[in-house]
């Protein structure tokens, strides 16, 4: 308890520091949070496309036609094989779609015809894919629940429409989730630099040799003083992170309390026990408690300018983006790039996460081994 | 006599140096012995082996007649050790410094406030408590660091020159707090280059030089290993060689100096001396300003003995 009480004591004596570099965090992220709200909206621009319909304007097909004639411009052009080449050619058309004869019949039929496309494979044809695709997915969904037509096209267009609010909703969110990304992101710094400078200087503290002599000597074993130092060191990292995690809501809203705001909070978790242990291991191997500012300098500031924690990764160079993936920080900023451009978590995305927390993960149990080596030599006297 | 602390030919190598060679000595429950040598001659050294704070090339320390090794606790927590270095946290009070320190032997919370509060009071410190040692003079410096080391009542205590350093008003006042913690029971290893402290306070004294016990005893016993018994000084401007030949047979005398107008006469007994040296002065018509007698100090013992000056 002695010692659990005297980490917390010593921790106040530096709290000027913590509250600095706490503010530091609300300032700069609050301020990019204000600089970043007005995005550009992409999507409410119109693919241009054409369509080559060898099939009768009724049903299913006439809808499909319809549908697309809204979401997209449809291009007027001769229907030959040359137009559409120069129109796609000079871009004039990013997107044609072959509807096949008897595309109604057998779509009904359930024989799940094809429709072949071509396409220039810019952004104007992602779009065009996009909504073609949502509708052609739902269709094929449908039309294996309904046999009466009328019934499937309307059954198909409540479910576009219901698909469209979410995208229109998360469309809001990605304003949101770029504030987030860039406060939890910018919060790596005052993390780290809090971290290393309470921590190491702490335990600098404690291991320097003058008093380490004195808590050798006395009768408290030492795994109980390792114990409680590890205990007192937790309730630190807890404290921080709920601490950010309360200043993400005040600084940025109630965008936290979404799957990505959570997902950004447990990315958080992971990187303050990673900040912890680096710190332990340089707590353990500076000499003179001063040394935690120095290094704090260094690692702190140089690990967030690297990792793209003050400047968005994209504008880094590529040699700086190398060098940087030998820091936690790095591994960290990036899990928020995709925690922001992620709608749901599965597939490609979830991977990269789980790789970079598993990086984290692994960052730490290497400082961990690193400090055990270093303080059982330090225990050896001679 | 209990004998508490056996070191038995303890020796402790740094590369090629023999920083401790071959110690053998005992510590006698409720004595103050006193490890007396220059700088650099072991003290330190001597006493981190007996703690297990280092590793020792070869001999056995015993403690209350069992081995001392760094994970005896039941052993350490009978025992106090004040480092010659103020180890102290910059960052606590001179109260919670001393918590701190007690805590870690004692758990029991009444117990411990007051005895950081005992503590406070041996060394006389107790208006300094809610002071950052930053604030603290280096004679306050040093009563806290012996009150960090000796707050939780231990049996036996190191102290590794306590008073380097020290103004006369906190060295006096240290050196009462030492008598106090002997008075109270402890059994205490105190070490030191200033022999006027180890003729005050210790029961026993040990010589170390060049890691090596060159004499031991108790401070009477080790003024008579020196041959000069009395040291006669005589301030005066009237003396030729004449004279000094005619004092060197005087009866008794082993040696005579003149140098700088003051004459110096070394005694091999202590009988009639003062006597003898007025009678000739007088008789001779001499006249002279001032008479000084000096028994024997342990820095003449170790003069003698090494060839050398104690303090340099
Ligand atoms: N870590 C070390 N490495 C090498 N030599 C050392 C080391 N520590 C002490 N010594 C040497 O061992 C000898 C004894 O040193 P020690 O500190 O025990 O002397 P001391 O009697 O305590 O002197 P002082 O009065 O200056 O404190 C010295 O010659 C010293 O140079
Ligand atoms: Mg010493």
């Amino acid at each position: 308890m002695t010692i659990f009480k005297t980490f917390f004591k010593i921790m106040l004596k530096y709290k000027f520091i913590i509250i600095m570099y706490t503010s530091m965090t609300i300032f700069f992220a609050g301020m990019g949070v204000q600089s970043n709200s007005s995005e550009t909206d992409f999507s409410e621009t119109k693919p241009n496309i054409y369509i080559v319909n060898n099939d009768e304007e009724v049903g299913i097909t006439k809808d499909l036609v319809e549908y697309l004639k809204q979401k997209c411009e449809i291009a007027e052009l001769e229907n030959s094989k040359q137009a559409i080449e120069d129109a796609m050619f000079y871009r004039d058309v990013d997107y044609v779609i072959y509807i096949p004869q008897n595309f109604r019949a057998d779509f009904i039929a359930r024989k799940n015809p094809q429709i072949e496309i071509k396409q220039t494979g810019n952004y104007g044809a992602e779009l065009a894919k996009m909504n073609f695709e949502r509708y052609l997915k739902v269709a094929q969904r449908k039309v294996l629940e309904f046999d009466n037509e009328d019934e499937l096209i309307s059954e198909i267009h409540k479910v576009i429409e219901r698909e469209t609010e979410v995208d229109l909703r998360e469309k809001i969110d990605t304003t949101k989730m770029a504030k987030l990304s860039r406060y939890f992101s910018f919060a790596s710094y005052s993390i780290l630099a809090i971290t290393i400078y309470v921590l190491a200087t702490i335990l600098a503290v404690f291991k320097e040799e003058k008093i380490s002599k004195r808590t050798n000597i006395s009768s408290l074993h030492y795994k109980k003083f390792n114990k409680s130092l590890f205990a007192a060191s937790s309730v630190f990292g807890v404290a921080l992170w709920v601490v950010f995690v309360v200043l993400a809501i005040i600084v940025t809203g109630n965008g936290v309390f979404t799957i990505n705001g959570m997902a950004y909070i447990v990315n958080m978790f992971v990187f303050i026990i990673c900040a912890m242990c680096m710190s332990v291991f340089i707590g353990n191997i500076i000499k003179d408690k001063n040394a935690a500012n120095a290094m704090v300098n260094i690692i702190a500031l140089g690990s967030s300018f690297l990792c793209g924690a003050f400047v968005p990764a994209q504008y880094l160079p590529d040699f700086v983006l190398k060098i940087a993936h030998v820091l936690p920080s790095y591994w960290y900023v990036n899990t928020n790039g995709i925690i922001e451009n992620c709608s749901n978590f599965s597939g490609e995305a979830l991977n990269t996460i789980l790789v970079n927390t598993a990086v984290l993960i692994g960052f730490s149990v290497l400082f961990m081994i690193l400090t055990n080596i270093v303080s059982s030599k330090r225990r050896k006297i001679d | 006599m209990e004998s508490i602390i056996e070191v038995k030919s303890l020796t402790k190598r740094y590369k090629e140096k023999r920083a401790v060679d071959d110690l053998s000595f005992d510590v006698y429950k409720g004595e103050i012995l006193g490890l007396l040598g220059p700088n650099g001659s072991g003290k330190s050294t001597t006493m981190n082996c007996i703690l297990s704070l280092l590793n020792f090339d070869r001999g056995n320390i015993k403690i209350y007649g069992k081995e001392m090794t760094p994970n005896a606790y039941d052993i350490k927590r009978k025992i106090g050790v004040v480092f010659q270095d103020v180890a102290v946290f910059d960052e606590l009070t001179v109260y919670d410094n001393i918590d701190y320190f007690c805590g870690l032997y004692i758990t029991d919370k009444k117990m411990k406030k007051k005895y950081v509060d005992d503590a406070m009071k041996l060394v006389g410190i107790e208006e300094y408590k809610k002071y950052f040692p930053k604030q603290l003079s280096g004679g306050l410096l040093r009563r806290l660091n012996i009150a960090c080391g000796i707050a939780h009542k231990p049996e036996i205590i190191f102290l590794d020159e306590p008073t380097v350093a020290v103004d006369p008003q906190s060295r006096n006042n240290i050196l009462e707090g030492i008598e106090t913690l002997r008075k109270n029971g402890a059994t205490i290893v105190y070490t030191t280059h200033y022999m006027e402290e180890v003729e005050i306070l210790c029961d026993r004294v040990i010589i170390l030089d060049k890691g090596k016990i060159i004499a031991s005893g108790t401070t009477d016993e080790l003024k008579e290993l020196a041959k000069t018994k009395e040291k006669i000084r005589v301030e005066t401007k009237e003396l030729g060689n004449k004279e000094i030949h005619e004092i060197k047979k005087l009866s008794c005398v082993e040696e005579v100096l003149y140098k700088d107008n003051i004459l110096e006469v070394m005694y091999t007994d202590e009988n009639n001396n003062l006597e003898n040296i007025i009678g000739y002065l007088k008789s001779n018509n001499i006249k002279y300003s001032r008479i000084f007698s000096e028994r024997p100090t342990l820095n003449d013992v170790f003069l003698e003995l090494t060839g050398k000056e104690l303090r340099d």
